[in-house]
């Protein structure tokens, strides 16, 4: 079912830049969706035409199937529903402190005081800003004041979240925290627009990707589609995402073969081929040129020892000393390392009482009692477990894939998740498996 | 674009006290001052204030210092004329400049004096005010005392707009002083005006922005909020009252009930 | 020019609040019937206010060596008239008290009658009258800011010699101490501010003309004409 929906949509600034040409476009419930192209090209607009806020000259926007009327109350509507978070954070951030202004939609909603207060303090609790509540906004860095924004529009629960280069102005701690909160509130059922001119954040984020190119739709569609047409990119002056021109320099080298692959672990799979000749390995021993030597793999690294019984074997290429690197020529046998399993913990979210409804104790007890190589927490209130708990977690963003990167390499993962997303996980692996990719073995408990 | 004494007061320890108490100090502050007929009473609210702000406000007290000197200069200025034209009775001393005789009576001196002290109690009290009490404290408080709404809300936007575009200022200045604009009076005159004009355009795109972006969270009109005060401790209580009495006591003393 | 905290006596400084009020509650009412009708005035207005107060936050560098900062007022009045002036001016003043401690809380009355009000109805008549007969736009501006202050400044002092009259001469004889004592500092503020001022209408006029002629400070033909004269 489509949310928004335009029909031949053409815009002309007063001052006559034709911002938006004919476009026609679909955006279904829930999915994530990117809109890529170069400055000038008519993302911004666009979105101003979503909500209302610009009348097109031609054309027709549909929210949830109904078109958009310009009458007050009509816009009203249609702003309840769909959200827009500006590219700069200053523009956006008005009131004299971040409670008055996350309250501001809640209020203009018509909510009373006792039902401000309550939404206004979960969402500032579910983000993370509950200890920023009576700070200025000039007193906040960008990141934080990115958050803000977010939390002002998330206040006011549209069905659609509309961001404007989200992550403008933030330094990659603040990126990930952002891409985060994005994927959460897509696991809540929000649909979630973005536009950037990030190529690698479209290729791994977007469920679907406009390219725009001089208020035009050039290309629409899912992104291994997209970025792995070398025209395309060309035409409308993107660059490929790297992990794409990684990949077609490998498949020229007969490393790596398949699908342009979108994100990292896509890439691990797509060079699961037996074709590499030389690999590089640890010595466990002195070797000494031409011997034969046994490979296995030990926490993600190859490991030449001299007993080739039940191993894969090689042949050594110098000589090499205990701890040296030795290049070995590969001969025959399975490298595959097992694969490690992945273990998830589900944590109730913040609304169910968060960390303070975990028994703290149990979960270092069950990292002291089994062993785990890596630990992962994804979610607010997974985040404040593991920090109540004293666990020095190695992955808090993209946790799925990490996590999955990691079993592949023989590590043993545990995941701790914030509510639903534990189930997530699991379904994710599944998939994963499903497709006939290496086994991952998945486990999930509540606590 | 000097230090705003917002910032101070937003990291003050006082911030959370009850901002009625506050009020209720300061207003007793400044009224007992200004009807005060004789230095005491002003110079004992000084004393008070001051101590409040420094002690219990932790207020460096060089800055204090520093902060006092603008307004005491005004102060200063204002007393003169009053030392030299004021009053009747005897003549102290005289001086005589550009063929007037200017005579410094003791009514004079008094007034001067008085006027003086009244000044520095005000200050006082404004500034602990302004140091103990960051603005957003201040507008529940206005929306309680039934100040008209849109005054509020002016003044809720006023206050975010100034911190943005002192920013702006700030960096157009900068700008303009590496590159020299600031070298000599007629540079810094063509250069204050070109600050100022282009914050002014700056402003109205500021406008617009605030605009679209109150209308995309369904402005309504409607921009106050309300927010819960503080409870007020037993030994805020104690020191305040004490202190409000001791200002009546002393306006009695010295011969003037206070709120005249 | 601010009078500071605690210097007016009473009944002093509760009559210039009494004064104020009225003018005051009639910008308050004036400007609500303005929102009704342009829902985008609140936003202006108040980027406007905390624009003002930047201004006058600014330091001018002056003849005497020492530091004045700009009213604002004059510029405010050409740009949105006495009524709104006055209201936006009342806020100024407080912040500029509270977070500056320039002025006081006492004395808001008074300083919003000098600065508020006196100073901006001043500069309002000259701009418009000067226009209406045709004289200079840059010469206009400059005119109506350097009266606004002018007038602030000797409203100022006239407030004081009605709170403290001298023995010889009473009333008269103390504005004119009053007035020679300031006239060191507010003279030169007000040809400097009234200088600046015509300037920052050049930078506006040459960039973003188009906002004067919204705000109805000038014509469509007024604007084109000031263009053409420069050119």
């Amino acid at each position: 079912m489509s949310i928004l929906k335009t029909h031949d949509l053409k815009y002309a600034y007063p001052d006559g830049t034709q911002a938006v040409d004919g476009i026609d476009i679909e955006i279904e419930t829930g999915k994530c969706i990117a809109f890529v192209g170069p400055n000038g090209s008519g993302k911004s607009t666009l979105f101003l035409l979503f909500n209302g806020t610009l009348a097109p000259q031609q054309g027709v926007v549909y929210v949830q199937g109904r078109p958009l009327r310009y009458d007050a109350k009509s816009l009203r509507e249609v702003r309840k529903r769909i959200g827009i978070v500006f590219q700069n954070s200053s523009d956006q951030l008005f009131a004299p402190t971040v409670y008055h202004d996350v309250a501001f939609g809640p209020v203009n909603l018509g909510f009373d005081e006792e039902k401000v207060n309550n939404c206004v303090t979960q969402t500032l609790e579910y983000l993370g800003l509950t200890e920023l509540r009576d700070k200025p906004p000039h007193h906040l860095s960008s990141g934080q004041k990115k958050k803000v924004a977010i939390a002002g529009v998330v206040a006011m629960e549209p069905e659609v979240i509309i961001l404007d280069e989200p992550l403008s102005n933030l330094d990659p701690s603040g990126a990930s925290e952002i891409m985060e909160l994005l994927n959460e509130l897509k696991h809540f059922g929000k649909t979630i627009i973005i536009s950037t001119h990030d190529v690698d954040l479209a290729a791994r984020w977007a469920d679907v990707v406009y390219v725009l190119n001089r208020g035009q739709v050039y290309n629409s569609g899912h992104p291994s589609r997209i970025f792995a047409d070398r025209a395309l990119m060309e035409n409308t002056n993107l660059k490929l995402p790297t992990i794409v021109e990684t990949f077609r320099e490998f498949e020229a080298r007969g490393i790596a073969e398949g699908h342009a692959p979108m994100t990292l672990l896509d890439l691990m799979d797509s060079m699961e081929s037996p074709y590499i000749g030389v690999r590089c390995a640890v010595a466990d021993c002195t070797i000494s040129k031409d011997q034969k030597v046994g490979l296995f793999m030990q926490e993600g690294t190859i490991v030449a020892v001299s007993d080739i019984q039940q191993r894969a074997v090689g042949i050594a290429m110098s000589d090499a000393g205990a701890g040296d690197e030795v290049l070995v020529e590969y001969v025959n046998g399975s490298l595959t390392p097992n694969t490690g399993r992945i273990h998830v913990v589900q944590i109730p979210r913040v609304i169910e009482g968060g960390s303070k409804n975990v028994d703290i104790e149990g979960i270092r007890a069950l990292l002291d009692g089994t062993s785990f190589d890596r630990v992962g927490a994804m979610g607010t209130s997974a985040k404040v477990t593991a920090k109540k708990a004293e666990i020095q977690t190695d992955f808090e963003v993209d946790v799925i894939q990490s996590a999955m990167l990691s079993a592949l390499r023989g590590l043993d993962c545990l995941v701790l998740a914030s509510g639903g997303m534990a189930e997530l996980v699991k379904q994710r692996v599944d998939e994963r498996n499903h497709n006939g990719c290496r086994h991952i073995e998945c486990t999930i408990e509540k606590i | 674009m000097d230090n705003m004494l917002d910032d101070q007061a937003l990291l003050s320890p006082l911030r959370h006290t009850n901002n009625y108490l506050k009020l209720i100090i300061v207003a007793a502050g400044l009224l007992g001052g200004i009807s005060a007929s004789s230095p005491v009473t002003p110079l004992f609210i000084a004393l008070c204030m001051s101590f409040a702000s420094v002690v219990f406000g932790a207020v460096p007290l060089k800055f204090y210092l520093k902060l006092m000197l603008v307004p005491l200069g005004f102060a200063a200025v204002g007393s003169a004329v009053i030392l030299f034209f004021f009053g009747s009775g005897h003549e102290i001393a005289a001086v005589t400049i550009a063929g007037h005789h200017l005579a410094i009576t003791s009514q004079g001196l008094n007034m001067a004096s008085l006027v003086l002290a009244r000044t520095l109690s005000g200050m006082c009290c404004l500034f602990f005010l302004a140091l103990s009490t960051p603005m957003v404290e201040l507008f529940s408080v206005l929306k309680a005392s039934r100040v008209p709404d849109v005054l509020i809300e002016l003044s809720m936007l006023i206050y975010h707009y100034i911190f943005v575009l002192l920013e702006v200022a700030v960096s157009i200045k900068f700008a303009q002083t590496v590159r020299l604009g600031y070298k000599d009076l007629l540079s810094s005159l063509r250069s204050t005006a070109m600050l100022a004009g282009t914050l002014f355009i700056r402003s109205w795109d500021q406008a617009d922005k605030l605009y679209l972006a109150m209308n995309s969270r369904c402005y309504d009109g409607k921009l106050v909020m309300f927010s819960p005060n503080n409870p007020i401790k037993a030994p805020e209580l104690l020191i305040s009252s004490l202190f409000v009495l001791s200002i009546i006591a002393l306006s009695f003393i010295t011969g003037n009930p206070p709120l005249v | 020019m601010h009078i500071m905290e605690g210097f007016l006596p009473g009944p002093w400084w509760q009559i210039w609040f009494a004064v104020s009020l009225p003018v005051i509650l009639y910008g308050i009412h004036k400007l609500n019937r303005m929102m009704e009708v342009k829902r985008d005035l609140l936003p202006l207005l108040a980027v406007a206010g905390a624009y003002i107060f930047v201004l006058s936050s600014l330091k001018l560098p002056s003849v005497t060596g020492s530091c004045s900062h700009p009213t604002g007022t004059g510029m405010a009045a050409i740009l949105f008239g006495p009524a709104i002036s006055a209201v936006l001016s009342m806020i100024v003043l407080l912040y500029q008290s509270l977070f500056l401690a320039h002025g006081g809380l006492t004395t808001l009355g008074a300083n919003v009658f000098s600065m508020g009000i006196a100073g901006p109805v001043i500069a309002f008549v000259i701009y418009r009258t000067g226009m209406k007969a045709g004289l200079n736009f840059y010469f206009t501006v400059f005119l109506a800011t350097a009266m606004a202050d002018m007038a602030t400044y000797l409203i100022t002092s006239l407030e004081l010699a009605l709170a403290f009259p001298a023995q010889a001469g009473g009333i008269l004889a103390s504005f004119q101490a009053f007035a020679a004592v300031f006239a060191i500092t507010q003279l030169p503020l007000a040809v400097i501010e009234g200088a600046i001022t015509a300037l920052i209408f050049k930078y506006v006029i040459q960039i973003r003309g188009d906002v004067l002629v919204k705000l109805n400070v000038i014509g469509e033909a007024g604007l084109r004409r000031i263009k053409e004269a420069a050119a």
